[in-house]
């Protein structure tokens, strides 16, 4: 890992970012009675922002750990790109290092890094790790923090638990980018509600998301082939 | 250690897998191999039906019923706030205007 001035120039804004993100993660995460010690184990571990702040919202709901598991897991797979983009600059180093660099992988370091790579001659995987591990070490105190802070203010918890909601709405918006996209979050939501009123261990999350992404991706794709059949 | 704490190891747990084997797949197995396009197209609808799955039984439902009710603060701040952040697509916003109409209707109205 080589952290050097150019490290710091380039991953600055992130470091900002994840500085406020992990605040409010660390605030909401001691409503579910995270400790500020497992808050920060948890961000250094996982190290993933919008699975973080889905995580608590099922903790605080009780969520069964299977439940916990799919529906992180269907949040990271975005990571599958980006590790995939990023594997033609990793092949020549080792094993163990590869394994580091792509738990390091965020949305923001992914993007800032893919740049890199990709305009500077002289960055290399060693100055890459640095940039996509100094921000985790943000991320994690800055959880540690907003954690013992709310545990020591106790913020009133039923503002705090539908700044949760508001959260999710903006992190819900940013994917909005047309109006199908809308109408699946809205049925995702719609058949959400039902099946939780038949579903048991807080799976109707994980089986609402599945059969709607499913579909659409089936229709999007049938779409495609019918149009290029009949043009 | 307490069952709370093994409850959120064993989250933190669910996690390290989750995370680590979408992160290390593609490096180790798939050696950089391209992913199908269809898995791309799926991709694509996920997060939307995932926070459309999250927020709406948060909103809707109270002690697992459906509730309408004006002490139902979520829900009608959630539909004040809505189109505000829909246009301007931002998380600051979505905070900012959601925690206003959930104060102006738990302690105005």
């Amino acid at each position: 890992m080589h952290f050097n001035k150019k490290v710091i120039q380039r991953a600055m804004p992130i470091y900002i970012g994840y500085l406020f993100l992990g605040l409010a993660c660390g605030i909401l995460g001691q409503q579910a009675h995270i400790s500020p010690i497992e808050a920060f184990i948890m961000s250094i571990l996982a190290y993933s922002g919008s699975g973080q702040f889905i995580c608590i919202a099922m903790l605080l709901d009780n969520a069964s750990l299977f439940s916990i598991l799919v529906t992180n897991f269907m949040v990271s797979l975005r990571y599958m790109f980006f590790s995939t983009a990023m594997y033609p600059h990793l092949k020549d180093c080792s094993l163990p290092f590869s394994v580091l660099f792509g738990q390091n992988i965020t949305d923001e370091t992914f993007a800032v890094n893919l740049d890199s790579f990709e305009r500077d001659k002289d960055w290399d995987p060693h100055q890459g790790l640095a940039l996509g591990f100094s921000p985790c070490l943000v991320w994690a105190s800055a959880n540690f923090i907003g954690c013992a802070a709310a545990a020591y203010l106790n913020p009133p918890t039923e503002l705090v638990s539908y700044i949760l909601v508001a959260m999710f709405l903006g992190i819900w918006s940013s994917y909005l980018h047309d109006k199908v996209l809308l109408i699946a979050g809205l049925l995702g939501g719609i058949l959400s509600v039902l099946l939780s009123f038949v579903v048991p261990y807080k799976l109707h999350i994980v089986l609402a998301t599945l059969i709607v992404s499913v579909i659409a991706c089936w229709l999007e794709v049938k779409l495609k082939q019918w149009t290029v059949e009949k043009p | 250690m307490s069952e709370e704490s093994l409850y959120i190891y064993g989250a933190t747990l669910m996690m390290v897998i989750g995370t680590f084997s979408c992160r290390e797949l593609p490096l180790l197995l798939l050696r950089g191999r391209k992913l199908p396009d269809w898995f791309s197209i799926w991709l694509k609808y996920i997060p939307t039906a995932i926070f459309g799955a999250l927020i709406f039984p948060d909103i809707f439902l109270k002690d697992n019923a459906l509730n309408f009710t004006l002490q139902n603060y979520g829900l009608w701040a959630t539909i004040c706030a809505f189109p505000i952040v829909y246009k301007t697509q931002s998380l600051p916003v979505a905070l900012v205007a959601g925690t206003i109409f959930f104060c102006i209707f738990k302690y105005v109205i």
